[in-house]
């Protein structure tokens, strides 16, 4: 019985639990047990999109499209067929898009009078739209295969197919226009021809540069406008005179290179007879002196603390004399190296800045065909690294917990810095001395209880340069108040309930058993109806006799005391008295009948009283 | 006799209730986002990949955070925000905190309200019948806008997720144009029903700080988190930085509130004054049990 008492109410708190677990909302869904969907051809509303921003030409987007198209949900079979369709999309993609970038570059060509490079462009265009009309083609028999393989026809992707073939019509036609317009212009070809006065220069240095301007066949163009380059840079600008001929002096630039590229150009006016020309370039040599920087600095610093940059200059590998600047966060800082080359500067950490790799540049500069040189520096800022000796600590608090302490950064600091200490229930903020010390004092509050109490010392990271720091010490911390409390309430409420036995205004004889049996509630009202019948014929017996019921009587000692003086009525006291023992202070359940009897007993003591007065 | 009878069906029943709740103290959790929960819907992986603390009252959110250090995760918030987890979260935000928030149906757009932004979550089913995983209602986000965010992210798995209205915040990741928001929840697109593409990850920015949120709570349960690229869209966010995720928002099913009361008794006894009393109040009972158990038997 026992036993399936227990199960029963071991089942029914699972099932609480897991009840409650069920009537859960739903957040989501298990990704390998959730039913897999039917399966709907939404997909071919992929390829219309796709190829609907194709034929307006939006390559970019329709790229976009295709990548993101092979993420989506495609059943098993047919997944090789929807994704060689999407490759051929974007083979298709890709080729007509070459061929408008090729047709573009072909008509701007054609537009600045280079005819030749216009045909060429035109022709890598024609080349990419005959793959094109082949993709195409694919497209059109993967279409259909999709068609049978989902027994779904798909005319929408047939008009959108359509659409492209008169697109890549549409290129055919540009072409063509192209091709016939620069077939059909004739224009005089020109060359331009350039000579410098040196083949060696330093940078900075200038150089005259000359040259003629003449059609293929010879007659000068005049005052046309030429332009002179040296690697790409434009150098110059001249105007030709009446021969053809011009001539410039163009500064060098003070880029330090080997060698400089010198070229001149024309482009003719866009409706100009005449097609456009570059001269030869010819090669000069730079002539420099170079200087050359080695130089190191400290890996890593501290915020609020220094560093040293040292090196050496030197000018063509030999020690020189020779000026540095080294830049380090928002300052400049111009040093002079000493006849050995060599340098060296200490540069300080602001305090107030953020942990990182910061750079330092040191230069020198150059000029006067010497090349300046650099050198770039690198070194980490690390947040200080406070350390927390806790020097004093209390083995046992009452009331209060002291500590002291000591908080080492590192370096000299020379400024309070906070720190914050605190247990669960109660917490301080206090600030160091300038040489890190401190000592705090907590108090819990009344009702905080007794216990080993973890105090956390802290050192906090509100400021970028200190990282956070946090020691913890356990100290048993005694509250005076709630101990002496509990032991006054022990020592007053236990010996009452557990030692001492209460006393009664009428004692029974020893029990038998000890006077602590479990009584049914029906059994002490019945004891309270007993106490009230028993007061009355001791109320009686009081009056007859004069004898008072003491508190130090127990029921036997009164009953034998007044017994005699009672006359006939003592018998039946004497009865009625020991029934009341039995009902009051026996451990074993009496009679059902007892109270009845002794309520008798009661009614017939009283009559007897009465009569005889 | 019967006396003894009744009290050895008492012993039983406590003794069988007391084993119960200890079984549900040992036994693995099993409430959405526990970190203790290593099944489909737990957190565990998000907290041992990520090395993330779980908080859970407000002091000691409020202790855990340092802007710049720590990245806030509230993960499908259940219960309404109290003023002081308002306070926290907001000075946290003041303070160029970032916050990540991922909500469904949950209390996120009260979260939100509360702080002062207007972006909200529809608590619309977003449903997407081509870009998903095995079901529709686990849809893939794949119209990814770049930034730090979305770094190395092409798609996020969702699962069970709702849409954001962003009201001008920056959209990150939205859904295809093929979902749709499942209104009235028959699980097909009916004509009245708005289609996508719908905005899933948005960030706002409050105070010097930043907000992401993402209309999915369960993106980083255990289920979720390795699939697409929801992993790499995490670790973008929480990059070098320590993961404090709170956790007095979520409702506890009466399994977890069980077993969390059994595992803090330990703590309950831990002051000298109710160790005391309890060693004291045990003694009474053995001595009062003994001497009952003795007057039954005779």
């Amino acid at each position: 019985m026992e036993a399936k008492s227990a199960l029963a109410t071991s089942i029914l708190v699972m099932l609480i639990i897991v009840a409650d677990m069920a009537l859960a909302i739903p957040r989501h869904v298990n990704p390998e047990t959730v039913q897999e969907d039917i399966y709907a051809p939404v997909f071919l509303l992929l390829y219309t999109e796709i190829l609907d921003f194709l034929a307006r030409e939006d390559f970019n987007q329709t790229y976009a499209i295709i990548e993101r198209s092979y993420a989506a949900s495609i059943p098993p079979t047919i997944k090789y067929l929807y994704q060689r369709t999407l490759d051929i999309i974007k083979n298709i993609t890709t080729l007509l898009n070459e061929t408008k970038v090729e047709i573009s570059l072909a008509s701007k060509y054609l537009d600045n009078g280079f005819y030749g490079k216009a045909l060429a462009h035109v022709e890598y265009a024609e080349e990419k739209l005959l793959l094109v009309k082949v993709k195409i083609k694919r497209l059109k028999e993967a279409s259909l295969e999709l068609s049978r393989v989902i027994h779904i026809p798909v005319k929408p992707l047939e008009d959108r197919i359509a659409a492209l073939v008169s697109l890549t019509a549409r290129y055919e036609e540009e072409i063509d226009l192209i091709k016939e317009v620069a077939t059909s212009i004739t224009k005089e070809r020109t060359k331009i021809t350039i000579w410098v006065n040196t083949t060696q220069c330093s940078p900075g240095d200038y150089v005259l540069v000359e040259g003629v301007l003449a059609t293929e066949s010879g007659e000068p163009l005049v005052n046309q406008e030429v332009v002179i380059y040296g690697n790409g840079m434009v150098l110059g600008r001249a105007r030709t005179l009446l021969l053809g001929n011009f001539y410039k002096a163009v500064r060098i630039p003070e880029i330090y290179v080997p060698q400089l590229k010198l070229y001149a150009a024309f482009r003719p006016p866009k409706y100009s007879e005449y097609t456009a020309c570059m001269s030869q370039p010819i090669n000069i040599s730079l002539i420099y002196r170079r200087l050359f920087i080695t130089a190191k600095c400290d890996k890593q610093a501290l915020i609020g603390g220094s560093f040293r940059v040292q090196g050496n200059v030197t000018l063509d590998g030999e020690p020189v004399k020779w000026s540095v600047i080294v830049k380090w966060l928002d300052e400049t800082y111009s040093l002079e190296t000493n006849a050995t080359g060599f340098f060296t500067v200490t540069l300080a950490v602001p305090k107030y800045i953020d942990e990182g790799t910061y750079t330092v540049l040191v230069r020198a500069p150059g000029g006067g065909g010497v090349a300046p040189a650099s050198t770039s520096l690198y070194v980490y800022l690390s947040k200080l690294i406070p350390s927390i000796n806790i020097t004093e600590v209390p083995l046992i608090a009452l009331g209060a917990i002291t500590l002291r302490g000591v908080v080492d950064l590192g370096i000299p600091w020379n400024a309070s810095i906070p720190v914050e200490i605190y247990t669960v229930d109660v917490n301080v903020t206090v600030y160091t001395d300038p040489d890190g010390f401190f000592e705090a004092t907590l108090f819990p509050p009344i009702y905080s209880l007794s216990g080993y109490k973890d105090v956390h010392i802290r050192v906090t990271a509100s400021e970028q340069h200190v990282e956070e720091r946090e020691e913890v010490v356990s100290v048993l911390y005694l509250n005076p108040v709630t101990l002496i409390a509990i032991a006054i309430i022990l020592l007053i409420v236990m010996p009452k309930h557990v030692a001492t036995p209460r006393k009664t205004t009428l004692q029974a004889p020893e029990p038998e058993e000890p006077a602590t049996v479990p009584i049914s509630y029906s059994r002490l009202i019945k004891r309270v109806l007993f106490h009230e019948l028993w007061w009355r014929i001791a109320g009686y017996a009081e009056r007859v006799t004069g004898r008072k019921v003491e508190p130090w009587h127990t029921l036997r000692e009164y009953t034998s005391m007044v017994y005699r003086s009672l006359g006939r009525l003592g018998e039946l006291f004497w009865k009625i008295c020991v029934m009341a023992e039995i009902q009051l202070y026996s451990p074993r359940k009496p009679e059902k009948t007892l109270y009845e009897k002794v309520k008798e007993l009661v009614h017939k003591y009283l009559e007897r009283g009465d009569r005889s007065g | 006799m019967i006396g003894v009878v009744k009290f050895y069906v008492i012993l039983g029943a406590f003794l069988a209730v007391l084993v119960s709740l200890l079984l549900v103290a040992i036994a693995p959790a099993t409430g959405h986002f526990n970190p203790e929960n290593y099944g489909w819907n737990g957190l565990s992986n998000f907290v041992e990949e990520y090395k993330a603390e779980v908080v859970y009252s407000a002091d000691k959110l409020k202790a855990a955070l340092k802007p710049g250090e720590t990245v806030l995760v509230i993960v499908g918030p259940e219960k309404l925000p109290s003023a002081d987890e308002i306070s926290v979260i907001s000075g946290f935000l003041e303070d160029s905190g970032l916050v990540l928030l991922m909500d469904d149906f949950g209390t996120g757009s009260d979260i939100l309200n509360e702080l002062g932004v207007l972006t909200s979550i529809s608590n619309y089913l977003v449903i997407d019948p081509l870009f998903k995983e095995r079901n529709s209602k686990l849809p893939k986000a794949v119209n990814v806008v770049k930034s730090w965010v979305t770094s190395n992210v092409t798609t996020l798995c969702l699962n069970y997720a709702s849409s954001l209205e962003p009201y001008g915040a920056k959209v990150l990741v939205s859904t295809s144009e093929y979902s749709y928001l499942d209104i009235n929840g028959n699980e097909k697109p009916d004509p009245d029903e708005p289609r996508g593409p719908f905005p899933v990850v948005a960030m706002i920015k409050k105070g010097n700080g930043m907000i992401i949120v993402v209309s999915d709570s369960s993106i980083a349960i255990n289920s979720m988190i390795y699939r697409c690229d929801n992993k790499a869209f995490i670790t973008n966010i929480v990059k070098g930085k320590r993961v404090i995720v709170y956790g007095g928002l979520w409702e506890e099913n009466l399994g977890d509130k069980v077993r969390l009361i059994v595992r803090r008794i330990p703590l309950f006894l831990k002051p000298i004054e109710i160790r005391f009393i309890v060693a004291c109040s045990v003694a009474v009972i053995i001595y009062k049990t003994y001497i009952t158990f003795k007057r039954m038997v005779r």
